[in-house]
């Protein structure tokens, strides 16, 4: 109900923009954390989410990021997978990318 | 009315999104998709006015009288919504850091606590999305438990014949054989039945308590005895928990585990408001089977998950229905320790009045006024006088903006129906039931034919139900599609 309800509300042309604002976002994130040292761990194309290699402790990341108020980054086994959306803005990511250089500057 | 697509005008739209604050993300054409997708394209007042002429086309607890038996259909508390809604319950995900979501955690802790209390259990999970989900959660645990024990020949679960459906669905989704025990004469248990189904193969049974009937087993104690003795145990169905929570403990009759249906008892909203969650609790001995993650206590006051080697695995993603469970938990906090055996006690008295005056009017009770939460009426002696069917008494009390009882339920009573009150009603909405009630009667005898074409002032009158609910039609087709 709720999902029928959005998709009303947004139309195609609202959709559409859902989606360039998350891939854009995501591109955008990926770029800046591949200049950390983040290597996306596939080259094939993504959407809004992407893993990358995780330089430093990811456990130690996430929780830095969390005591900023962030929750970004879910540690995987080998790397980290990253998200942003639609609802994020270019401040906000460029907020999470200070986070993450700080924690690599250590 | 118009739906959704035949209210689209091309070009109409909201301004939801902002522009693009960083350089557009490329794709290859071919991951692209050619044409826009099909989607309404309309203002959001129109939206607005759409969903709220579909509202209006539809029954629920706000609109009206809801004695759906074996439903529990009372008030959902606006106060348990506004809780629900809190950011710190509402905009969290499942896999963020424990260490964040530590007042989650607590209220899933407490709740599980409070239930355990309340059944007279040990343990408890929050997992099963509804009340067959926490039936087969349930037989999960007894088969676990009977295969520790390498105890690989019960394959048997024994349900009465006055049992919900769900239950004989639910041990045969869980590998088990179903043995239907007859009702006696009062409408319980026959114990002589019991005692010849119950063998080396009895893996367990499967109880409501009051019954579909709004019967309270007056034999349950031994009726658990007979199961135990034979080497089974015992599974309390907790859909008609609303009849005894705060009164009698399923765990002190004798049960070894118990799901109950938040959606009912502890008001938390059905169907379109839902969805629906199924807690299972249980007795110590079977707590390890229990679906992982459960919640738990560290050393240092501090909540986390734990997952037990033994359970018998995830049965829904996550923690269940999270936010269903705050509701709940709101609402016992709300009732507390007087409220809850208040509100159960008040359940009776509602439907216990209602038989009484229902039968005052002239319907057949067949197992007289004294009832639980609920009672069946038996219209059967009405339909062979003058035609008049359950059905057509249901479909005429639509007319009247109530929604009318279960229909054809429980099984036992051909011409049944179920009606159940619940405490939230006052017995202004109970007596104008009656009087409503009372004056279906009359029409019956005075031109029950008519009566078959009721409702009469609906959308809709008399659907095809099994073609609505086999073949629903609910995709919208384009012109170009024909």
């Amino acid at each position: 109900m709720t999902a029928s309800v959005y998709l009303a509300a947004v139309g195609p042309e609202g959709l559409a923009q859902v989606a360039r604002l998350c891939a854009g976002h995501a591109h955008y994130l990926a770029e800046k954390l591949a200049e950390l040292g983040f290597a996306p761990m596939s080259g094939k194309p993504f959407f809004n989410e992407f893993l990358t290699s995780c330089p430093v402790d990811a456990h130690q990341l996430v929780n830095r990021l969390a005591e900023h108020g962030i929750l970004a980054g879910l540690p995987t086994h080998d790397g980290i997978l990253w998200c942003a959306t639609e609802l994020n803005t270019r401040a906000e990511i460029d907020r999470v990318v200070s986070v993450v250089k700080e924690v690599c500057d250590r | 009315m118009k739906l959704l697509f035949e209210r689209s005008v091309a070009g109409r739209k909201q301004t939801i999104f902002p522009d693009l604050d960083v350089p557009e993300a490329t794709f290859d054409e071919t991951l692209i998709r050619q044409s826009a997708p099909r989607l309404p394209q309309m203002a959001e007042v129109d939206l607005g006015r759409h969903y709220t002429e579909l509202a209006k086309q539809t029954h629920g607890v706000n609109d009206g009288f809801y004695p759906l038996g074996s439903c529990t259909m009372k008030y959902n508390p606006r106060v348990n919504e506004q809780v629900a809604a809190l950011p710190g319950f509402a905009d969290i995900h499942p896999l963020q850091p424990e260490e964040t979501v530590q007042g989650c955690l607590g209220a899933m802790h407490e709740l599980e606590g409070m239930l355990a209390e309340i059944c007279g259990m040990d343990a408890m999970t929050l997992q099963p999305a509804a009340g067959a989900h926490g039936e087969y959660t349930g037989l999960l645990l007894i088969r676990a438990h009977h295969l520790a024990n390498g105890d690989t020949g019960r394959t048997k679960i024994i349900v009465p014949d006055s049992a919900h459906g769900t239950n004989p669905a639910s041990a045969v989704m869980a590998g088990f054989t179903v043995v239907s025990v007859p009702s006696d004469a009062q409408g319980g248990v026959d114990l002589d039945a019991l005692r010849a189904a119950v063998g080396p193969d009895t893996a367990g049974l499967m109880l409501t308590n009051p019954n579909t009937l709004g019967l309270f087993d007056p034999n349950i104690v031994e009726i658990c005895q007979i199961i135990h003795e034979a080497g089974g145990l015992c599974y309390y169905d907790g859909a008609n928990l609303n009849a005894v929570m705060g009164h009698a403990r399923p765990g002190d009759m004798g049960f070894d585990c118990v799901h109950v249906n938040l959606h009912k008892t502890f008001s938390t909203p059905h169907g379109g408001g839902g969805p629906g969650s199924g807690p299972v609790g249980c007795k110590a001995f079977l707590a390890p089977y229990l679906p992982n993650p459960r919640v738990v206590e560290r050393p240092d006051g501090t909540l986390a998950f734990s997952c037990d080697e033994q359970s018998v695995g995830k049965v829904r993603s996550f923690y269940g229905n999270f936010l269903v469970a705050v509701r709940a938990l709101a609402y016992i906090l709300t009732l507390g320790r007087e409220g809850i055996p208040e509100a159960s006690a008040s359940a009776v008295l509602n439907a216990n009045y209602l038989a009484h005056f229902l039968s005052e009017a002239g319907y057949v009770l067949p197992y007289g006024e004294r009832c639980m939460h609920e009672f069946v009426i038996d219209v059967g002696p009405l339909k062979a006088e003058t035609g008049v069917s359950a059905m057509d008494v249901a479909k005429r009390l639509l007319d009247f903006g109530v929604h009318p009882p279960t229909m054809y339920f429980p099984l036992i009573v051909h011409e049944a129906l179920m009606a159940e009150p619940t405490e939230t009603e006052s017995r202004e909405t109970l007596d104008e039931f009656v009087g409503l009630m009372t004056g279906i009667l009359k029409e019956a005898h005075e031109d029950g034919e008519r009566l078959h074409s009721a409702p009469f002032t609906c959308p809709i009158g008399r659907p095809d139900e099994v073609k609505a609910a086999r073949k629903p039609h609910v995709r919208y087709e384009f012109d170009e599609e024909g």
